[in-house]
């Protein structure tokens, strides 16, 4: 069963799409939505967001595409677990999460939003490898430093520099474009 | 200013970094949670879920071998009969015997040859009865063996546009009553929508994904024995003796029911409630009652001519908001002969009688 023909029954309101659609993808969105509430929450409540992430899905299925379905879900499942943490009045525990950017505060209109955003996906794509995939593990993962070492074989300190260093990338090439 | 790392990333999506799966959530929970959800909202926005497929064109393009046919109804009396400590009466083997539908046909794909044997249905509870076969003749050694990803297609009678039902299916155990060869037998089960019978003489579709082996523990764990797609149509005809139904009430009538509060599983009160229709079928019951806060009306019991009492067990149920009406289904674990119904039973003791 391909993306497309889960995408033509989620289209057509039928939920044997939907039921296709967590069979192939709930170990990846319960895995977004688990590393980011693990510290906050038993998992039964991590379960509740997990399903909100599909419901979304079927509720919004005109937005998904083929090809992206999976990071569509992730992108979702990770929202929608930060939001729950920060309702909480929790914080993910990352390094050094904060990066000091000249410039007003974040933008609030959409077409600002937009353009932020894809000058964010150029700094990251601009990250070396493995510089990018450490760094996204971890501050879009929110895997541990600890967690990524033994994922990808590296030590932690090594993986802390790379971390660094994408910040410093990253505070670089938005401070230049302006964001 | 400040910004978080992690917030920049907010409108990323990822597709290169391939990240672990090993969160200990129960991923069948997950699903139900799902499901049970959609089906609320189908409720609430009135969605139309009907679908009718052109069956033909897809059957055309497969490798479908219709095989003469063969007397599967022994094997659907031993299951219904499981059902009621082995036994079934003279009336409920003969509803069985002239509602069984066989249907023998096979497709073969990824090295098994699926075989869908029979069926049993009243339109909106349905049986059937199907095996997968092992070509390479590896052993189906009697672990349990299902589906995923089914899509069944079931083309409804006409009804007003503001009514929504949603299809749901599921596997039960079949017997294997030979665990050394290389056939497993399978049972799927579809409960109806709710809202509407299939219509007598259309095409069903039955689409099946990924062939599954469990060894009955936890579901994360079971294995896929082969990933493709059969597909098999059939049609049930008008006069199949499993589409009769027996309509009970002309004009409403008063019963007992519990009313829950939100999340309890507890029943609040005992309420009296206005049921507007009830209509017996060979295999489920739907009844109509008037919407309240709450309201659960509970499953009914069928007794017949000679006493015995058949209790049924709440399937499915859907909310009407243009008349504020509730539909409840009830399914029946063995067949109902409708000709030998005295009355049908409400909890609280209000009886309604067929011959009224």
């Amino acid at each position: 069963m391909t993306d497309e023909w889960i995408l033509r029954k989620l289209k057509k309101g039928d939920p044997a799409g939907l039921q296709a659609l967590m069979e192939r993808y709930i170990p990846y969105v319960s895995a977004v939505v688990w590393n980011i509430l693990r510290s906050a929450m038993p998992a039964e409540d991590a379960e509740e967001v997990v399903s909100d992430v599909f419901l979304a899905a079927w509720e919004q299925a005109e937005d998904l595409r083929p090809g992206s379905v999976k990071a569509w879900l992730g992108a979702v499942a990770r929202n929608k677990a930060k939001n729950r943490l920060r309702r909480m009045g929790r914080e993910l525990p990352l390094e050094e999460d904060v990066l000091e950017l000249p410039g007003a505060d974040s933008p609030e209109e959409d077409a600002q939003r937009a353009e932020e955003a894809a000058q964010v996906r150029r700094a990251v794509e601009s990250l070396p490898q493995p510089d990018r995939e450490v760094f996204l593990r971890h501050y879009y993962y929110a895997q541990t430093v600890r967690e990524i070492a033994s994922y990808m074989d590296l030590n932690e300190s090594t993986v802390k520099t790379k971390l660094r260093r994408g910040r410093g990338r990253l505070k670089e090439l938005l401070t230049r474009w302006g964001v | 200013m400040k910004r978080k790392v992690s917030d920049l990333l907010d409108d990323l999506e990822v597709t290169d970094v391939e990240i672990e799966y090993s969160a200990p959530l129960s991923y069948r929970r997950i699903e139900e949670l799902t499901m049970s959800k959609i089906t609320k909202k189908e409720t609430k926005h009135r969605r139309i879920g009907f679908r009718v497929l052109a069956a033909a064109a897809v059957i055309a393009a497969l490798a479908l071998t219709s095989v003469a046919a063969y007397n599967y109804g022994g094997w659907f009396q031993n299951y219904f009969a499981a059902q009621n400590n082995d036994h079934l009466s003279e009336d409920q083997l003969a509803v069985l015997e002239e509602s069984i539908l066989e249907i023998g046909q096979s497709v073969t794909d990824c090295g098994y040859t699926v075989t869908l044997e029979s069926v049993v249905s009243d339109g909106m509870d349905t049986y059937l009865k199907l095996t997968a076969t092992a070509l390479d003749g590896r052993v189906l050694d009697g672990k349990y063996y299902y589906f995923r990803g089914i899509d069944v297609d079931i083309p409804q009678k006409p009804v007003e546009d503001h009514l929504v039902g949603v299809t749901s299916a599921g596997w039960d155990y079949a017997d294997d009553e030979d665990t050394t060869d290389n056939v497993a037998p399978m049972l799927l089960e579809i409960s109806g929508n709710n809202v509407a019978n299939c219509e007598p003489g259309a095409v069903w579709t039955l689409t099946l994904g990924k062939l599954m082996e469990s060894n009955g523990t936890d579901r994360e764990s079971d294995k896929i024995l082969a990933e493709g797609e059969w597909v098999f149509a059939f049609t049930l005809p008008e006069e199949n003796a499993g589409l009769q139904e027996l309509t009970l009430l002309t004009e409403p009538v008063t019963i007992q029911a519990q009313t829950y509060l939100e999340n309890s599983s507890v029943p609040d009160k005992t309420v009296e409630v206005s049921m507007t229709s009830l209509v017996l079928r060979t295999l489920s019951a739907t009844c109509t009652y008037v919407y309240g806060e709450g309201l659960k009306v509970d499953p009914v019991t069928v007794v017949l001519k000679d006493g015995t009492a058949m209790a049924a067990r709440f399937s499915t149920a859907s909310m009407d908001l243009d008349t504020l009406t509730v539909r409840h289904t009830f399914s029946f674990d063995t067949p109902v002969p409708l000709d030998q119904v005295d009355y049908v039973e409400f909890p609280g003791g209000v009886k309604i009688c067929a011959n009224e």
